[in-house]
């Protein structure tokens, strides 16, 4: 692995930004707040649940109208996982289908009895495990349904376009387990790695929605520069 | 890389020998060259400079922390803002709200000679406590990547205030009530006992005698409750549950308190107002009846709609039930400051 990509040679700048709303666009905030510091060759990575916002989808419960079917299976939901609020589950319905729903609820059946665990999730897939029944803690969001970032890769590509640097959409969580949703080139098995590594401190920081942008600076520039995306 | 200012977050710290201070760390890309400090005048900076993202109850929660407050003020100079221009709600029961703010470039004659300089305003609850002429503020920096500059201030002023108060303390239900029960799985019961360990921990800190009806999940009677409280003789009494309601959407919070006794009445808005500062919830006043043998200020308030789901599954969160327990702290503070003032 080349050297630069140690933890030794790198430093996480966190940056706090304005209150982010559907108004706002990704490839704007990331530029605004990273064209001052940031240096060819840097990562930036962006919360996935701000992109989410940037695009609309954070929801109104109000708006959201409980069909039978999820009102049956969130009451199977782990009482800790969103689906368990019925809402949250139309939600995921809405979002992939009655047929998978229904596949990953026989998965997750065959899965209690078995003794594994997650297999909803699994089967439903990310759109489903990323949404938030809760939008974080702070107005104007902490009472909608935040879904996952649609096209988080495109995303991640646009942003590069415009500041060359290359970009993440990431979940990290109060636990320290980092999600790498979106990238603006593919990620080798020892980058997300490491970038899982760096970030599980949790740098975003769990507080509020203000620090949603976080700078990777490598300290030392040499070995290994990093490609632009193909 | 120019120097400038990242990131701005605040904290509460216990140290050793039981130290206690109100942090706020800055995170920057470098030092700044010099940090001065002044007192504003205490009408400085009153409009809160809020962009319309801001739900608007919340804005008007803002503004009323500006109002009363204590203004400091610390000019860094030699640094950019890089983070956004913004008001920090901290509500720590010290500081009110840190606003980040841009100043003037100052320097002599050119501009190419004149130094960038970013404002910290600090606005406090009451006055930050002085040694010899000097305000009592630790300013730590650090170097590196990020560099950070924390500024430390004693919470003294809470320990005075708060410290030798008998406070009661009585969370709802308990062993075979449930109490009201949310969408998913958590009880009232439940949520009553956590938000008050939180608000005893935040209490002891400061000093307080507490008087509390349970501390685990047990069957208490309201006689029993009554009991414990008039044994303790407290100087007044919060009773935590929560609210619910038949519609799913419909978010209710309450505050009752004890008629005809206008400082259960002063301790129930001073709760409610710090409610809605810190937490954008706005309470409906209620009416609690007396408690015989117990003629103390008395107020019992339901901070969470626990059969709205997003207020459920935001209980699950520390950091939601850190912030409850802080609001109700807020209020008593304020209240035993207010009352204090007035006897004096
Ligand atoms: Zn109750």
């Amino acid at each position: 692995m080349p050297y630069r990509w140690s933890e030794q040679n790198t430093a996480i700048l966190r940056i706090r930004t304005h209150l982010i709303t559907e108004k706002d666009d990704p490839v704007d905030v990331i530029d605004k707040y990273t064209k001052a510091i940031a240096a060819p060759g840097d990562l930036v990575g962006i919360a996935e649940s701000v992109v989410a916002i940037m695009q609309g989808r954070a929801i109104d419960p109000d708006a959201v109208k409980p069909g039978i079917l999820a009102r049956l299976l969130s009451r199977f939901a782990h009482p800790d996982s969103s689906v368990s609020a019925v809402r949250s589950m139309q939600m995921a319905i809405k979002e992939v289908g009655v047929p998978k729903i229904m596949a990953a609820a026989l998965c997750a059946l065959v899965g209690k009895i078995l003794g594994i665990k997650g297999l909803f999730f699994r089967v439903a897939g990310p759109e489903v495990a990323q949404i938030d029944d809760s939008g974080g803690t702070m107005p104007p969001f902490e009472r909608h349904i935040i879904l996952g970032p649609k096209h988080p890769d495109r995303v991640a590509r646009q942003v590069w376009k415009r500041t060359g640097l290359w970009t993440l959409i990431l979940d990290v969580n109060d636990k320290g387990a980092v999600d790498i949703l979106g990238s603006s080139l593919p990620l080798k098995p020892h980058q997300s790695e490491f970038i899982k590594h760096v970030l599980r401190s949790n740098p975003f920081g769990n507080d509020d929605q203000k620090t949603p942008l976080i700078l990777i600076k490598f300290l030392k520039p040499g070995a290994g520069e990093i490609p632009g995306p193909v | 890389m120019k120097k400038a200012i990242l990131n701005a977050w605040p904290s509460v710290v216990v140290g050793d020998r039981n130290q206690w201070q109100s942090k706020l760390t800055l995170e920057l890309t470098g030092l700044p060259e010099e940090i001065r400090f002044r007192a504003l005048p205490d009408n400085a900076g009153t409009n809160t400079g809020l962009k319309p993202a801001h739900a608007a109850g919340f804005a008007a929660g803002l503004s009323a922390l500006c109002k009363d407050a204590h203004r400091y003020r610390f000019t860094l100079q030699g640094v950019d803002l890089v983070m956004a221009e913004d008001d920090i709600v901290v509500a720590d029961g010290l500081i009110k709200l840190v606003r980040v703010h841009p100043g003037r470039h100052t320097g002599p004659g050119n501009m190419s000679e004149s130094l960038p300089q970013i404002h910290l305003d600090i606005f406090t609850e009451y006055p930050l406590p002085e040694q010899g002429d000097k305000l009592a503020v630790d300013i730590q920096q650090t170097p590196g990547l990020p560099a950070t500059v924390t500024f430390s201030f004693s919470r003294k002023p809470l320990r005075d205030l708060l410290g030798g108060v008998r406070i009661g303390i009585d969370p709802g239900h308990g062993g075979k009530d449930k109490g009201i029960q949310g969408p998913v799985d958590l009880t009232e019961k439940y949520v009553a006992l956590e938000i008050s360990r939180e608000l005893c921990n935040l209490l002891e800190l400061s000093g307080a005698h507490l008087v509390v009806t349970r501390t685990g999940d047990l069957d208490v009677t309201e006689k029993e409750r009554l009991h414990i409280l008039r044994a303790g003789n407290p100087a007044l009494c919060v009773e935590i549950h929560v609210s619910g309601s038949d519609n799913p959407l419909a978010q209710v919070y309450k505050l009752a308190a004890t008629q005809d006794c206008s400082d259960s009445q002063l301790l129930g808005r001073e709760i409610a107002l710090a409610l809605h500062e810190r937490m954008g919830i706005r309470p409906e006043s209620a009416v609690l009846p007396p408690r015989p043998g117990l003629e103390v200020p008395y107020v019992r308030v339901e901070p969470l709609c626990l059969t709205y789901f997003a207020d459920e599954a935001n209980f699950r969160a520390p950091l939601f039930r850190k912030r409850l327990a802080q609001s109700i702290y807020n209020g008593i503070s304020r209240y035993l400051h207010k009352t204090k003032v007035r006897q004096s």
